[in-house]
């Protein structure tokens, strides 16, 4: 048959095409990390950057690159990395695209718990980083309690998660409304997302439920190109839809929970990252993974040295450029989109 | 090759198949007839147990189907769900899905090739790297049906394939199906509300009411009155140029 493996290597070469791309962004990647740690209130030279990096360096430039600058890209990059893989996996699970840690209520419940320990708590004696933790845990574990027993369908786990967003918003505004000056501002400032505020130990953390998050959506990527053509479907190739949404939407939670806890909130990474990887790759799994996740780490690295840039320090907080720059982006991508 | 005894299923409670017993050989078709509500898919999901049937027992080529798990049903038995989602993966991934179940860490060549051939037999090779969405609702409906055979199945579950085609695309999916039946040696059970097709293209058929088998007879074996109490409609049987139609009085 002449038409016979022209087929395959036709879809071959197209996979060629997309590992060439996911390369060309890791490449974009290290160029910006390079440009980043070189950039700032302070400049450091090209030359005077490797011997820092190689640990040679001493004085300012040592401080400036090994306890200002990388921790901040390291947070940048993993937590960029870690809100896309979140945003693809919830996206892909609920078969919804407007699914993301936020709609689910993930990042309310964060905010929740960090309101509670800053303004309620004597000065330090919670930590509010763990509150956080907690808060965005307990949305999870009310949202996935209620998918579990109640075997909620897709579109009712995301309108439930509409529902606690809200409770958890309003609960907070509460806590706020009986906050004295100081620490009202300091819960405000908390919700902020900031990349800047966490060390080697959280940042370290984050990374790891990443690349474990990762590894899952490694294992599982047919799996979810099968629910990409519906659960019956999947579930006819073998799939245990169920088991699999259960432990997805864990591991996305958890890593979301985490990025929020130690960052803040930085939205729409989770929402858009995913969304431009589809259209970049489509629809097929092998490539959304990582590049979703490189994307997501680009944008949010990208975002957060245009505001070092910009602002011309290191406190400006991403979480707000990101909003500002992904909704017209985001609008952008669907209009193009809808032709 | 399939053989269910005394199936019962309900939904919290709600009866949905109420003893249900029907024998099938490889190379045969049967149709699965009966009013909406009847069961039909239901049917169909617990004979892959996308559904798990709360009693009696389902043996695939003399294996017992709760016994093996979620990966083997798969291999053995090709699923065509009733509506299919709008996906954005190219018919060559969609169709290399049927290969999942086989797979173990990553598609071998073994698969392409399969895939690539199946394409081919269902003509679909025109349209391989297109996605899935930008298809007619006629060519959807072969590329989930290339899927199900990518599996290599020895059973064939269909859920309503013609329900959203037109005359000329019902006719052509229904020969299609019948003729890798015949060829592979498949069994297949087909859930349709079309009589007609149903008689035209099936080998056998159940009719189910009630919760259970009303009749499960050969298509050349119906008669005005089961259909009368199936559907609770007076018609008569009238053979045209080979064919044997039913006439709803």
């Amino acid at each position: 048959m002449s038409g016979k493996s022209y087929i395959t290597s036709d879809f071959l070469k197209r996979e060629q095409r997309k590992r060439f791309f996911l390369l060309f962004l890791s490449a974009l990647i290290a160029l910006l990390v390079l440009y980043a740690i070189t950039q700032g209130a302070y400049r450091i030279k090209f030359g005077n950057l490797l011997y820092s990096l190689a640990g040679l360096a001493e004085g300012v430039n040592q401080v400036v690159v090994w306890k200002i600058r990388l921790p901040r890209i390291a947070a940048a990059l993993s937590v960029g990395w870690g809100l896309a893989l979140s945003g693809l996996f919830v996206q892909t699970l609920l078969r919804n695209p407007i699914a993301s840690p936020s709609t689910l209520g993930i990042s309310q419940g964060a905010a929740f718990g960090a309101s509670l320990a800053i303004i309620l708590s004597p000065a330090g004696l919670f930590s509010v980083t763990g509150f956080a933790f907690v808060g965005a845990v307990a949305a999870t574990a009310m949202i996935l309690i209620l998918a579990r027993i109640k075997s909620l369908s897709p579109e009712a786990v995301i309108l439930a998660g509409v529902a606690l967003s809200s409770l958890f918003g309003a609960a907070t505004v509460f806590i706020q409304y009986l906050a004295d000056e100081t620490r009202l501002a300091m819960a405000v400032v908390w919700s902020f997302g900031d990349v800047g505020r966490s060390n080697w130990a959280q940042i370290g953390t984050l990374t790891l439920a990443t690349a474990a998050a990762w590894v899952f959506g490694f294992a599982h990527r047919w799996d979810f190109n099968a629910l990409e053509s519906g659960e019956e479907s999947a579930k006819g190739l073998g799939v245990s839809v169920e088991r699999l949404r259960f432990q997805a939407m864990l591991i996305a939670a958890l890593v979301s929970a985490l990025a929020t806890a130690f960052h803040g909130l930085i939205a729409f990474i989770g929402l858009i990252a995913p969304h431009m990887a589809r259209r970049f790759v489509r629809a097929d799994h092998r490539f959304l993974l990582p590049v979703s996740g490189a994307l997501g780490a680009l944008l949010l690295l990208g975002a957060d040295t245009l505001g070092r840039l910009c602002m011309g320090s290191g406190a400006f907080p991403v979480g707000v450029l990101t909003s500002f720059l992904g909704a017209p982006l985001f609008l952008y991508l669907l209009l193009r989109g809808a032709r | 090759m399939l053989s269910v005894r005394d199936l019962d299923f309900a939904y919290n409670s709600h009866p949905i198949l109420d003893g249900v017993s029907f024998e099938l050989c490889a190379g045969d078709i049967l149709a699965l007839l009966g009013t909406n509500g009847a069961g039909k898919s239901t049917l169909l999901k617990c004979l892959n147990h996308i559904l798990k049937p709360r009693l009696g027992t389902i043996l695939l080529e003399q294996q017992e189907l709760g016994r093996m798990s979620r990966d083997a049903i798969a291999r053995k038995t090709g699923y065509v769900p009733q509506r299919s989602a709008d996906s954005h993966l190219s018919v060559f991934e969609a169709v290399l899905l049927g290969r999942k179940p086989h797979m173990r860490w990553t598609m071998s060549a073994r698969d392409y090739a399969l895939a690539e051939q199946i394409i081919g037999e269902l003509k679909l090779a025109d349209v391989a790297q297109r996605p899935v969405s930008d298809l007619s609702g006629g060519e959807l409906q072969k590329v989930v049906i290339a899927r199900a055979l990518a599996q290599t199945p020895q059973l064939l579950l269909l859920d309503e394939p013609t329900s959203n085609l037109d005359l000329k695309n019902q006719l052509e999916i229904m020969s299609l199906i019948r003729g890798i039946v015949k060829q592979k040696k498949l069994a297949a059970v087909i859930a349709i509300h079309d009589l007609n097709l149903a008689l035209r293209f099936a080998d056998r058929l159940v009719l189910l009411k009630d919760h259970r088998v009303h009749a499960a007879v050969r298509n050349s074996d119906l008669t005005p009155e089961i259909i009368r109490e199936v559907y609770g409609v007076n018609a008569v049987l009238v053979d045209v140029s080979d064919h044997t139609v039913v006439v709803p009085l």
